[in-house]
C-alpha cells in the first residue's frame, strides 16, 4: 500500500536541526512528545473515537472521562508545567510533537490536553507562581491517584466572541462579567459561552471586568475551582463537531474570588500604563502561542486525511488523475508542516518563553532536579517582588518587531494551515464520497471536526487583518486596523 | 420558476413541522403533481423552504441518473440561497468591535462574493439544466456554504442556527451517490469524450 515517505513525518522539518537554532535535546523532546502520544492511541481503537463522536456527552460523560483520565495516570496534564512549580518540566514547544500526533487521531480529544494547557498557560503568562504551584499540586495528587483535575480556560463571552481576541476590539467588546473589588476579594456575576472541557475540569481561569463599560482598562484574571460555591454550569453546546470537546455555558452568581486567586488585575501595578501594556502583551502572547497550535492541529488532521485516502483509493492509484489529486494533498499537508514549525518558533523564540531555549538555560534546567527546582528558582519566582521584576523585563525586553513577528505568525500559521486542512478534506471527500466505512465515517468527522479549527481562535477572516497588522508597514510601527468608517 | 398556485401550496405545506410519515405522504403526492416539471426548479424551491422534505423527495427519483443529478444540484443551490439568507440576517444583527459585523468591509467583500455565487447557481437552476451545469453547482456548493458559515462564527458550529446542519447536508448531497470527483469523470469520459 502506499503511504507517506516517512522523511516527511518528522514531527519537526528537517533543516531546523541543521541551522541548529534550537538545542539538540528539545528536538528530541518534541519527537519523545510525539511517539508518547502515538502511544497513547494505540491505545485506544478508532472506533472507539468514532463512538465518541455520537455520544450525548451532556447526559453521560464517563466514556470522555475515562479517557482524560487515562491521560493523567501517564502524567500528561502536568508534564508541560514548569518544574519549579512541581510540574514535570517538560518544554512548552515539545507540545508541536504531541499535537502532530494527537490531532492525527481525533482533534477533540488533543483539546482535552490543549484547552488546560492553555488555561495553565494564562496563569503561567501572569507570572502567577503561587496560584499555578497550588493547582499543580493538585494535578499531580490526581495523576498519582489516576483521577483528573485539569483546567478550563473561561474568556469567551456570549456578545463578545472574537472581540475578545484582539485588544482593539476589547475596548468596544459588550462584555457582562463584572468583577467587583471587596474585602480581601472580588465578587464575580456574569457568564460564559464555548467553555471546552468545563463540564470536568476542577479549575476555571476567568476574566472579569470592574468596568463592563471599559474592559480594556478593567480587566482581572482569576482562577477558582469549578466547585467555589455561585459557579454553574449551562447547557453543553450540541456542535458540528469536535463532541470529545464539549463546551458549555458557565454562569457565575456572586462568585468570591480572594485576592490570592487574582492572577491579574489593576492593583497588581503601580502605574496604569503598565497594567495595559501587560493586559495587551498577555492577550498577545496567549493567543499568537494557541493559535499556532490550532494550526498544528490542523496539518496534523491533514496527514490522517493523506492516510485515509492513500488507503481507499488504491484502486485507482495508477490513474494519474488520482495521483495527482493526491499530490494535492501532499502539497498542502507538508506545507502546513513546514509553515507551522517555522511559526512555531517564530513564537517561542521571541515570545515569553525565549529564554527557555537557550541551550545554556535549557541544559540547565534538564540537569535540575525537580525537587531542587521547586526550592530554587521556585520560590523566589513565587515572591511578589520577582513577579513585579519578571513583569516589568517582559515589557522590558518587548520590541515593536518581535511583538509583530510573534502575534503576525501566530494568525499565519493558524489561518493558512487550517484553511490548507478544510481544503484537503473537501478533496479527499470528493474522491472517495460518503462511505460506510470505518474510514469513511472518519473522514467525514474529520471535516466537520476541522471546521472548529477555522472559526475559534477568532475566525480567519479576523486572523488575516492581524496578518495585514503585523506584516505589513514600517518595522517599528503596527499598522492600525478596525479604523474605517461605516460604509466609507 | 413554480407557478404561485404550486408554491403557496409547497410553502404551506413545508412551513410546519412534520414527522417523517407525513413527509413521506406529502412528498409523493408533490412528485405526482409537478414530477413532470423541471426537477431542478423543484428542489431549489423546496430546500429554500424545508431541506428534510427536498432529501426525502431525493429518496424517490432514484430510478432517472439525470433527474437525479438535476434534483441534487437543485437542492444545492436551495441550499446556498438559505445559507447565504442565513448568514446576512446574522450579520444584520451581530455587533463586534462596537459595529455590526455586516458594516465591517471584509464581510461586505465576503457577501458580495457569496452573493454573486448564489446568484449564478440560482439562474442556471431556473435556465435549461444539463449536467456539467448540475456539476458546477454541486462542486460549489460545500465551499459555499463553509464560508457562510465564517460570517456567523462559533454561533454557526452549534445546532442553534440551521446552517450547522446545512453544512451536513450538502456535503452528503454532493458526495452521496458515489465520490463526486469520479462522477464527474464518468460524465467526462462517457457522454462527452465520445460524442
Amino acid at each position: 500500500m502506499s503511504s507517506l515517505h516517512s522523511d516527511l513525518l518528522f514531527h519537526y522539518s528537517i533543516q531546523q536541526t541543521k541551522k541548529g537554532r534550537l538545542p539538540a535535546g528539545l528536538l528530541k523532546e518534541i519527537n519523545d512528545a510525539g511517539n508518547l502520544a502515538s502511544f497513547l492511541f494505540q491505545q485506544i481503537d478508532r472506533r472507539q473515537i468514532l463512538a465518541l463522536d455520537k455520544i450525548d456527552l451532556s447526559a453521560d460523560s464517563s466514556p470522555l472521562v475515562s479517557i482524560a483520565c487515562e491521560f493523567s495516570r501517564q502524567g500528561l496534564y502536568s508534564k508541560w508545567l514548569p518544574a519549579f512549580a512541581g510540574g514535570g518540566g517538560g518544554h512548552p514547544l515539545a507540545f508541536f510533537g504531541l499535537n502532530m500526533e494527537m490531532g492525527a487521531h481525533c482533534l477533540g480529544l488533543s483539546n482535552l490536553l490543549g484547552a488546560h494547557y492553555v488555561a495553565l498557560g494564562l496563569v503561567s503568562a501572569t507570572q502567577s507562581f503561587s496560584i499555578l504551584k497550588k493547582i499543580i499540586t493538585e494535578i499531580k495528587l490526581a495523576e498519582s491517584k489516576g483521577e483528573l483535575c485539569s483546567a478550563a480556560l473561561a474568556i469567551t463571552e456570549p456578545s463578545a466572541g472574537s472581540d475578545m481576541e484582539d485588544v482593539e476590539l476589547i475596548k468596544k467588546a459588550s462584555v457582562i462579567t463584572k468583577a467587583e473589588k471587596v474585602k480581601g476579594g472580588y465578587r464575580i456575576t456574569g457568564q460564559k459561552i464555548f467553555i471546552s472541557n468545563s463540564s470536568f475540569s476542577s479549575w476555571l481561569i476567568g476574566s472579569a471586568f470592574t468596568d463592563c463599560k471599559d474592559p480594556q482598562r478593567s480587566l482581572i484574571i482569576f482562577a477558582i475551582r469549578t466547585k467555589t460555591e455561585g459557579v454553574s454550569l449551562g447547557r453543553i453546546e450540541k456542535k458540528l463537531g469536535q463532541n470529545a470537546s464539549p463546551a458549555s455555558v458557565l454562569f457565575f452568581d456572586n462568585v468570591f474570588v480572594s485576592d490570592a486567586d487574582i492572577c491579574f488585575s489593576r492593583e497588581h501595578f503601580e502605574h496604569e500604563e503598565d497594567y495595559l501594556k501587560n493586559g495587551e502583551l498577555l492577550l498577545n502572547d496567549l493567543l499568537s502561542l494557541s493559535r499556532a497550535g490550532v494550526g498544528c492541529l490542523a496539518t496534523a488532521a491533514q496527514k490522517r486525511i493523506l492516510e485515509i485516502v492513500l488507503q481507499k483509493t488504491k484502486a485507482d492509484q495508477d490513474f494519474e488523475w488520482m495521483q495527482a489529486k493526491i499530490a494535492l494533498l501532499v502539497q498542502n499537508f507538508v506545507v502546513s508542516k513546514t509553515v507551522a514549525w517555522e511559526g512555531h518558533v517564530e513564537c517561542y523564540s521571541r515570545g515569553p518563553y525565549r529564554d527557555l531555549q537557550r541551550p545554556l538555560v535549557y541544559k540547565l534546567l534538564k540537569s535540575l532536579p525537580i525537587p531542587l527546582q521547586m526550592i530554587f528558582p521556585g520560590r523566589l519566582l513565587c515572591s511578589p517582588f520577582v513577579r513585579k521584576s519578571l513583569r516589568d523585563d517582559r515589557r522590558k525586553k518587548l520590541t515593536t518587531a518581535n511583538e509583530k513577528m510573534i502575534f503576525g505568525w501566530g494568525s499565519l500559521v493558524k489561518g493558512y494551515c487550517s484553511d490548507r486542512a478544510m481544503e484537503s478534506a473537501r478533496i479527499a471527500l470528493e474522491l472517495i464520497g460518503h462511505e460506510k466505512s470505518d474510514e469513511g465515517l472518519e473522514l467525514e468527522k474529520i471535516l466537520r471536526d476541522l471546521k472548529l479549527l477555522q472559526i475559534y481562535e477568532g475566525t480567519n477572516e479576523l486572523n488575516l487583518l492581524m496578518c495585514f497588522k503585523n506584516f505589513t508597514g514600517d518595522k517599528n510601527t503596527s499598522q492600525e486596523i478596525f479604523r474605517e468608517k461605516i460604509n466609507a | 420558476m413554480l407557478d404561485s398556485e404550486t408554491r403557496a401550496w409547497l410553502a404551506g405545506v413545508f412551513s410546519k413541522e412534520l414527522s417523517s410519515e407525513d413527509q413521506d405522504r406529502y412528498c409523493k403526492e408533490i412528485f405526482a403533481v409537478v414530477g413532470e416539471r423541471p426537477m431542478g426548479e423543484l428542489f431549489f424551491e423546496l430546500a429554500i423552504l424545508n431541506s428534510d422534505a427536498a432529501f426525502c423527495l431525493l429518496g424517490l427519483c432514484h430510478a432517472d441518473h439525470h433527474l437525479h443529478l438535476n434534483s441534487r444540484a437543485g437542492i444545492a443551490a436551495g441550499l446556498m440561497q438559505k445559507s447565504l439568507e442565513l448568514a446576512r440576517l446574522f450579520a444584520a444583527e451581530r455587533v463586534q468591535g462596537g459595529r455590526l459585523i455586516q458594516d465591517w468591509t471584509l464581510i461586505q467583500s465576503l457577501l458580495a462574493d457569496l452573493h454573486i455565487e448564489a446568484a449564478v447557481a440560482e439562474k442556471l437552476i431556473l435556465g435549461e439544466m444539463n449536467p456539467a451545469l448540475a456539476f458546477w453547482i454541486l462542486k460549489s456548493c460545500d465551499h459555499f456554504v463553509s464560508r457562510c458559515m465564517q460570517v456567523m462564527g462559533g454561533a454557526g458550529y452549534t445546532e442553534d442556527y440551521l446552517i450547522e446542519k446545512i453544512f451536513r447536508q450538502v456535503h452528503i448531497l454532493k458526495n452521496s451517490a458515489a465520490p463526486f470527483s469520479k462522477t464527474m469523470m464518468k460524465y467526462y469520459q462517457n457522454e462527452v469524450a465520445k460524442r
